[in-house]
């Protein structure tokens, strides 16, 4: 047996950072179960696969779905949850030539993994099973023969929002004999995107009942806490969960590493990513192979080119890695796939595009370069390294954020804890409200109707009145001569962009992106810097009526970073409990200067004023006051630095027990509040409408408070540093009031 | 304001003024006609063949079949138009009025099916069906990728079978297309109508994307008379489609302008009837002021056709039009080397296409490209007539 992974682990332990845990997650063996009754061709053709016997979990899977129960599957990476869908499909499709399959995936690219797949195992049955992928790519000549004679049909939910559903007429054969509908990779279908997911499904289902087919879901979906509720949130039927995998597992090591503390006083440590490099390249050298996982696009870049330059100095050839991101071709990413399950490649550096269920092997080593922002991700970047049998180890280096210093500091949050729970909220208004009208596009309402298991009357009387709904008897016709589909988008609360147009050549100006409206006010603000295709570019002018951002290509050695001047109204409570409450806010927010700050140096080299219209939302948000005697105490300066320091420390940690991105929440401290009249703080969720976190966040007001106070003890610095109050912490002091502050909150 | 409509407000806008009908209305205003069913109103019309359309006759629909044939045309030729409440497409859209014209006799005989509410969709389209031939051969303006297809679509939604046995359908949209692009302003129906036929409609008709909004308004008040433009509008629509067919026919035919005659022969080459096509450009040789597009077009026919004398003596005919075409001297040389076996006016047509290149060449973007060819071309020939005469020395001396 090789022992390359264990010497490896104790090289860890010779460097100088701080190894804050070391985990042995232990080696599992294979169980197995039976094929339930299935065609003698497939079990025929899994056989010459190489698959004897299902794991018991996958005949578990297959026997209830064969009896018609939706499943959720939640087993780790690699345990072969696509087996668990494509035999009942493909088992559907022998018995009853006419049935027909829906899958669905979030990503193009997942699509296009699971048809080679499918193909492979649907030769080998040896009758013509016709599969086709249904995406933006698909040409217009070989849509015609997939609506009549597809049996599986692959794609994602934003085609099929503005695809197939508002075209269902074309779609007959396949929705009259809708089977069974695949939804791989449930975790992703949360948050905003999640809510709108599973409106589609309200509207897919509606078009179902109305051809007279009541398919059934089969879901899988990675570590979350809660796959069973999502599944039934998604889809709003009863769904059965397996979760106990039968796949073997070989021993695996998780290390959280900590780069070492240069300076003491003001928290500040060796850099990760050259922590992260040095490790990485350490391994490929050892002959490891290794996947190093990073935050941004840029810093795959940076990583990659800097693990070449780590090679190269011992000797070896760079293209041992290769780089892997959104933004490059189809082609190139199927090649280095291709590379890394054949063993060519030893390394790749990639953002989360690979977090997701694409096929590469196992590897053996998993670096992570930074918390991935949610505990479920993490474990998916981890599971990347993983193998049946031998040992496997994953690295992860903790940046300068705070939540990965919180985390280094306490990972029984990471390790003991359950992973966090995957939220989405259906009944968004925003969101709900545009799928109705959706729906009512594709097919007339009853006055009576509910849409899932939302009630809509009014909202059907809403739209009635905007002229876009005709009530005639009992029945809401579409009376717009407009495309609803086409103007919401999945991926994003509101559809309303900025188009981004180069105009460096005023004789030719070009479309180079879109930034989504209520990011505009930071990044694409009047003079600000954009970064787009690694070149820089400045805002010339910024078209608020039209939508539309002009810039020009420079040269700079800055960047901008704006400041907004944030108003928050509170226009309905929903709960009050100890000084914590939460309901319905006005959220709105301009930028008023902006600093340029050096690239090399991250120093402050100047600032300029920004003049904007206020950008306003409607959202949700917790909130609390501190007690008067806590605050009496203080004076006017340290209220404030209090104030803030613990805001920061929120931002921080509070998105690790919401389980959302750090993106999806705002948190605001004001010494005067003027709806309270009081000094608050407050966690707004950053999408119009709100998707529940506000809520969350009110039922976990203490958790969230023990956890500031652990940050904040915890932190090694003295004053205040970005790990816990923020940047400008030490300058106001704010450790210690914030600490202070803190104290004064019953802790049970 | 209820609070659900109050915030329903803040998040998607004002709801607006549109006046909600609660009771149900009886349409008043309608243009004469008759009830078929509850919601479904027909109006008809007879126009007879014998009288003029613009300054087109009508009697030439009959006849047209046969020439239109290999365009989709067929019997029981049936003219539909429909007038929905929107051109976005998807299930949303719904047709509120069709116009069918079918041939009676002497007699075309227009129906309007008007449907007064979508609750009475489904037995609108059962009357729709009754009113379409039973073996229907479809002729419109665009059917083939708006009017038909949504009429399907509707079916299905109704769960109603869609007329099977269609033996034709021809879209007069296509061939207007082939012969007018870039001649008329567009090839929208009115305009074709306008310069084509030379059809002026009454003020009262209204623009098209204007009939989506007096609908819903007809919706909101059952005030029918603001629909007099829309009935109007269909009602000519069906009957440019009947002088349409006609006038496309008569093109085809040859009765056309010479660049119309031009682009028939083109339309016939593309259904493979070489004889019509060989006799239009002809003739258009003929008539056209500048004769280069219908020789180009014969002298390329003739070559394929394997009859390289008669391609010689065209592309020289082109040449006098066009004395520095690099494309005409190109292919000279081409069919003097490899067919008329004349390396000698090969040679020198192939060495004139290089002096022309040289000439030309500040305007011709792949010149490099272009130089290499033909400097290729002129060596191969030059070295084949070197053989050609080592060969003939080698006969004399032995």
């Amino acid at each position: 047996m090789d022992r390359k992974i264990e010497s490896f682990i104790q090289w860890i332990y010779s460097l100088r950072g701080d190894i804050a845990s070391d985990e042995a997650i232990p080696a599992k063996p294979a169980r197995f179960g039976d094929w339930p009754a299935l065609d003698a061709r497939l079990i025929e053709a899994l056989r010459s696969r190489g698959i004897e016997r299902p794991y018991s979990h996958q005949s578990d899977a297959i026997s209830r779905t064969l009896a018609g129960k939706n499943v959720v599957i939640a087993t780790p990476t690699a345990s072969g949850k696509s087996i668990c869908y494509n035999i009942p499909v493909i088992q559907s499709i022998l018995n009853d030539e006419s049935s027909r399959a829906l899958y669905l995936f979030p990503t193009k690219a997942l699509s296009q993994d699971q048809l080679a797949e499918l193909y492979a195992l649907i030769e080998e049955t040896g009758v013509q099973i016709l599969t086709f992928t249904y995406d933006g790519d698909t040409a217009p000549s070989a849509r015609k023969k997939m609506r009549a004679a597809g049996h599986i049909v692959i794609t994602n939910p934003d085609m099929l929002h503005t695809g197939i559903l508002p075209h269902h007429t074309k779609w007959v054969k396949l929705f009259e004999n809708l089977r069974y509908v695949v939804l791989d990779e449930l975790h992703t279908y949360r948050g905003i995107f999640g809510s709108h997911v599973a409106n589609v499904i309200r509207r897919l289902k509606r078009i179902c009942t109305f051809y007279g087919s009541h398919p059934i879901f089969l879901c899988c979906s990675a570590t979350v806490s809660n796959p069973k509720e999502l599944a039934e949130m998604l889809i709003e039927e009863p769904v059965e969960l397996i979760s106990d995998s039968g796949a073997p597992m070989g021993e695996k090591r998780i290390l959280l590493y900590n780069p070492p503390m240069i300076n003491r006083s003001l928290g500040i440590r060796t850099s990760s990513i050259f922590e992260a490099t040095n490790i990485a390249v350490e391994a490929i050298s050892r002959n490891i192979s290794t996947i190093t996982f990073t935050r941004s696009r840029l810093d795959v870049e940076l990583l990659l080119t800097y693990i070449r330059q780590g090679l190269a100095k011992r000797g070896l050839p760079g293209d041992l890695v290769a780089g892997y991101r959104g933004g490059y071709l189809p082609k190139e990413r199927r090649e280095i796939e291709r590379s890394l399950r054949e063993g060519k490649l030893l390394g790749v550096v990639s953002t989360n595009a690979l977090e997701l269920g694409i096929d590469i092997g196992s590897l053996e080593l998993a670096v992570l370069h930074g918390y991935p922002g949610s505990v479920a991700s993490a474990w998916q970047q981890m599971g990347r390294a993983g193998r049946r049998s031998d040992l496997s180890a994953a690295v992860m280096v903790a940046s300068s954020f705070a939540l990965d210093q919180f985390l280094a500091a306490n990972p029984r949050y990471f390790f003991g804890a359950s992973p966090e729970r995957a939220r989405l909220n259906p009944q968004n208004l925003y969101v709900l409200a545009n799928h109705v009208k959706c729906s009512a596009f594709e097919l007339p309402f009853s006055t009576t109707e509910r849409f899932g298991n939302a009630k809509i009357d009014e909202i059907l009387t809403y739209l009635e009145r905007q002229g876009v709904l005709h009530r005639a008897g009992e029945r809401y016709h579409w009376q717009a001569d407009s495309f609803p589909a086409e103007a919401i988008s999945l991926r994003s609360a509101t559809s309303e962009n900025y188009v981004i147009v180069d105009i460096t050549d005023v004789a030719k100006p070009t479309v180079i992106g879109e930034v989504d409206r209520p990011s505009a006010p930071m990044l694409i603000h009047p003079e600000a810097i954009y970064f787009h295709g690694g070149k820089s570019y400045q805002v010339m002018e910024l078209d608020e009526e039209g939508m539309r951002c002009y810039v020009k290509e420079v040269k700079t050695d800055y960047y901008t970073d704006a400041e907004l001047a944030v108003r928050l109204q509170v226009l309905d409570v929903f709960e009050e409990a100890e000084g914590w409450g939460w309901g319905e806010v006005l959220l709105a927010a301009h930028p008023t200067i902006y600093k340029k700050i050096k690239l090399a140096t991250h120093e402050n080299v100047g600032y300029g004023h920004v003049h904007m219209k206020e950008e306003q939302m409607h959202t949700t948000a917790c909130w609390f006051t501190p007690a008067e005697a806590a605050l009496s105490l203080m004076d006017k300066d340290s209220q404030s630095s209090a104030l803030a320091g613990l805001a920061h420390l929120l931002r921080g940690v509070a998105p690790l027990f919401l389980m959302c991105d750090r993106r999806d929440l705002q948190v605001h401290s004001m010494v005067k509040d003027p709806f309270l009249n009081k000094p608050a703080v407050y966690l707004a969720d950053n999408t119009p409408g709100g998707v529940g976190l506000a809520e969350a966040a009110f039922g976990l007001r203490k958790t969230l408070i023990e956890a500031a106070a652990e940050s904040v003890m915890s932190c090694q610095c003295e004053k205040g540093c970005p790990a816990c109050v923020g940047a400008l912490g030490a300058s106001i002091n704010a450790k210690e009031t914030a600490r202070r502050l803190l104290s004064t909150f019953e802790v049970t | 304001m209820s609070d659900m409509l109050s915030k329903l407000e803040k998040v998607l806008g004002r709801a607006g003024e549109v006046k909600i009908r609660t009771a149900q209305v009886q349409p008043k205003g309608l243009p004469p006609g008759e009830w078929l069913d509850q919601g479904v109103y027909l109006c008809e019309h007879s126009v007879s063949l014998s009288s003029r359309h613009g300054k087109v006759g009508l009697q030439n629909i009959r006849g047209a079949i046969k020439t239109l044939a290999p365009w989709g045309a067929a019997e029981e030729a049936t003219l539909l138009d429909v007038e929905t409440t929107g051109l976005a497409g998807g299930t949303g859209t719904y047709a509120f009025m069709a116009g069918v014209g079918t041939i009676q006799g002497e007699i075309l005989i227009v129906r309007q099916l008007f449907l007064t509410s979508p609750q009475y969709e489904s037995s609108w389209l059962y009357h729709l069906r009754r009113v379409i031939p039973e073996e229907v051969g479809f002729v419109t303006y665009n059917g083939k990728r708006f009017d038909i297809p949504l009429l399907e679509g509707r079916f299905i939604l109704n769960r109603l079978p869609f007329p099977e046995r269609v033996r034709g359908h021809l879209d007069l949209l296509y061939l207007a297309r082939s012969f007018w692009r870039g001649v008329f302003p567009s090839c929208s129906l009115g305009d074709v109508e306008r310069y084509a036929l030379g059809v002026e409609r009454e003020s009262q008709d209204i623009p098209g994307w204007l009939i989506p909004e007096l609908y819903h308004a007809f919706l909101t008040d059952g005030d029918a008379s603001r629909l007099s433009g829309v009935f109007y509008h269909n009602y000519m629509d069906i009957v440019s489609l009947a002088a349409l067919k006609g006038k496309l026919a008569s093109l085809l035919e040859g009765h056309g302008k010479p660049h119309e005659g031009l682009k028939a022969g083109d339309l016939w080459a593309s259904k493979g009837s070489q004889e019509k096509a060989f006799a239009l450009w002809r003739k258009a040789v003929e008539e056209m002021a500048r004769a280069d597009e219908p020789l180009k077009r014969l002298a390329y026919a003739h070559k394929s056709a394997g009859r390289y004398e008669e391609a010689a003596s065209l592309f020289e005919e082109l040449l006098q039009l066009e004395p520095r075409s690099i494309e005409c001297l190109v292919e000279l040389s081409k069919v003097y080397e490899h067919h008329l076996k004349d390396l000698d006016l090969a040679l020198a047509y192939a060495r004139r296409a290089l002096q022309v290149l040289m000439e030309l060449r500040p305007l011709v973007w792949n010149f490099k490209e272009e130089r290499a060819a033909l400097l290729h071309r002129v060596k191969r020939i030059e070295e084949k007539c070197a053989r050609r005469e080592r060969h003939k020395e080698a006969l004399e001396s032995s």
